[in-house]
């Protein structure tokens, strides 16, 4: 264990990920979001998908340094009484949750195919790519909200669809470095071994694509925040009773004209600051880990 | 009796067309190798020699299985390789494996010295699970590898113990027969010796019959019992290493024997390189596939293509001798 950490601590990504300023806050910030969003129950000043804590009486507060404002809702209230902050906490949760999730189902399905698609070639390939094509001819969301509009809202739904609808771009990069690792010659020697092609592809090829894979998780997981905030927005997302970030946007947008800014702009800065964190540190990690820019 | 023997082994790749032509139904193919035959007696070394594309590696590869063969049988044993089941030629696995060229490809870099001798060891069920830790320590030791590393990555060994641990990998099956892929040509030449003097050590020691393919003709003396000359695919002159080098009978063997730099002798003087390049392997010559660049050349070497034919002592394909 300590000789894992010490050779962590003393490898080429830890030096670099040191002398990047840029990236140590991003995670700093990304950390911190994580951590008070999963431990939003002790956190949050109270559980706004409770309905015994919220109480009508307390809508549409301000910020608690504003004239009006309580100090039991630091960020202020929203129309049913929900404190702003403790909203985003429960709702980060959520977004995170759906973005991991989904980033996981679809890197699944997608790698697994493109991993297919390049080792054995042929009419599987075909069949597969044209599938890719044919999906990326419609836009991610497009897709999104289609499939949502008719199945309803829901948390599991969304990320199936979300995870479904984003397969391809995994599926692209596994199929292209597997077709440049098939031909190696320790893959050649696992066949003359008679190892079989299953085995083959989970011991030999997997390992050694997961380097890009990564990378382009760690960018998707943005992407798809981003996606579930969108869907949320447009009323096709989670469901009223347990909102994330962007249906609180979405809640707070139509009465930004009346002067209740805070319902918006709190949640709105956090869905920033996630996305663009996340998106700091897929730049890094894309750059230090291309082996062709060392 | 012959442990493998080739007959007539065609292999052809086809090569990807246009859409066009595809339509038109003509497909064009690179000839790698046109007609083959030699058979390898049990313990001896073979070596296929030849410019690089005249086909050596594809042979190598295609008496393995990696390839299927275009036309023509190959035996192992006696028993003809494609009339064998599935579950047959997995045992073939056991018996005949192969030594990679370039060690740095050749090992998985994600799996350590431990993972990649012990992978041949579960598919074949060399020994028990117990016995493993034994058994891959053994094999270390005869190629020289200190077993403090069986924890290590690829990555953090040079390319002469790269090379030894791939050998390790071929060996752990007990193998018969192993086809080395120019095992030395990627490896320094402080390095090449040892490695060439580890795999005869354990060829004595095993018994092992090897198909050496290589293009250092110096190398190829040190190594071989019989010498294969290639050239596009075709072999030129088989026969004893000895009678080959002692006095090469086709031009281009000939040729080819002036081309090794000698220390000794003033070679420059009498030195004739051979002009013009290979033929396309994908639109063969006519008749000598090496008519083109041989000075000897006649009409019929254009025309008819000559057979393979006993001339003192080894096989011989080439008019002059009719």
């Amino acid at each position: 264990m300590r000789e894992k950490l010490r050779k962590a601590l003393n490898s080429d990504l830890f030096y670099s990920y040191k002398n990047n300023k840029l990236v140590i806050l991003a995670s700093i910030v990304l950390l911190l979001i994580v951590f008070s969003s999963v431990f939003a129950a002790f956190i949050a000043p109270h559980d706004p998908y409770n309905l015994a804590s919220v109480s009508l009486m307390d809508s549409m507060r301000p910020p608690s340094w504003m004239e009006g404002g309580v100090g039991k809702f630091v960020f202020g209230s929203d129309l049913q009484g929900r404190g702003v902050l403790s909203t985003i906490l429960y709702g980060t949760r959520i977004s995170i949750m759906v973005g991991l999730a989904a980033v996981a189902l679809g890197g699944t399905v997608g790698v697994t195919l493109g991993m297919i698609s390049g080792y054995f070639g042929g009419k599987v390939d075909s069949v597969i790519m044209r599938m890719a094509d044919v999906q990326l001819s419609f836009p991610t969301t497009m897709i999104a909200i289609t499939v949502m509009a008719f199945w309803g809202r829901g948390i599991l739904k969304l990320i199936i669809v979300i995870g479904l609808a984003t397969w391809v771009t995994y599926a692209r990069t596994a199929r292209g470095s597997t077709l440049s690792l098939k031909n190696s010659e320790f893959i050649e020697a696992a066949k003359l071994i008679g190892v079989s092609k299953t085995k083959i592809i989970m011991r030999h090829v997997l390992p050694n694509i997961l380097t890009p894979i990564i990378v382009i998780a760690t960018v998707q997981i943005a992407q798809v925040i981003m996606l579930e905030a969108t869907l949320s927005f447009l009323g096709m997302g989670v469901p009223l009773t347990e909102p994330s970030l962007g249906l609180m946007i979405s809640d707070g947008y139509k009465r930004l004209l009346s002067g209740s800014w805070w319902l918006v702009i709190f949640p709105g800065a956090v869905l920033v600051m996630i996305v663009l964190s996340i998106n700091v540190i897929g730049d890094w990690l894309r750059d230090t880990l291309n082996p062709k820019l060392k | 009796m012959s442990l493998l023997k080739v007959d007539n082994l065609k292999k052809y790749f086809a090569v990807s067309s246009g859409f066009l032509a595809r339509l038109r139904k003509k497909e064009s193919y690179v000839h790698a190798v046109n007609g083959v035959s030699f058979d390898i007696k049990k313990g001896e070394t073979l070596s296929l020699v030849g410019e690089s594309g005249c086909g050596k590696s594809t042979i190598g590869r295609t008496v393995l299985g990696l390839y299927e063969p275009t036309a023509g049988d190959i035996y192992y044993d006696g028993r003809r390789v494609n009339d064998m089941s599935e579950k047959e030629k997995f045992k073939l696995k056991e018996k005949m494996q192969m030594i990679f060229q370039d060690p740095y490809s050749s090992l998985n870099p994600r799996q350590k010295v431990k993972e990649i001798i012990s992978e041949p060891i579960r598919t074949h069920n060399i020994v028990s699970n117990e016995e493993m830790d034994d058994y891959i320590l053994k094999l270390l030791d005869k190629v020289g590898i200190d077993e403090s590393y069986l924890n290590r990555y690829p990555h953090q060994f040079s390319g002469g113990q790269r090379q030894r641990i791939g050998i390790a990998r071929s060996l752990a099956v007990e193998p018969e027969f192993i086809v080395a892929d120019e095992p030395i040509s990627a490896l320094d030449v402080s390095i090449q010796a040892q490695i060439l003097n580890l795999m005869m050590d354990l060829q004595e020691e095993f018994h092992l019959t090897y198909l050496f393919i290589a293009h250092d003709l110096s190398v190829v003396k040190h190594i071989s019992d019989r010498v294969a000359i290639m050239y596009l695919g075709k072999v030129f002159e088989i026969g004893d290493k000895k009678e080959i080098f002692d006095h090469p009978v086709h031009p281009y063997t000939e040729a080819l024997f002036v081309s090794i730099p000698k220390l000794t002798e003033k070679t420059k003087e009498n030195f004739v390189s051979l002009e013009g390049d290979v033929p396309d392997p994908i639109y063969l010559p006519s008749g000598c596939y090496f008519h083109s660049r041989c000075k000897y050349a006649s009409n019929i070497c254009r025309e008819v293509e000559p057979e393979l034919k006993e001339i003192d002592g080894r096989q011989v394909a080439c008019h002059l001798y009719d």
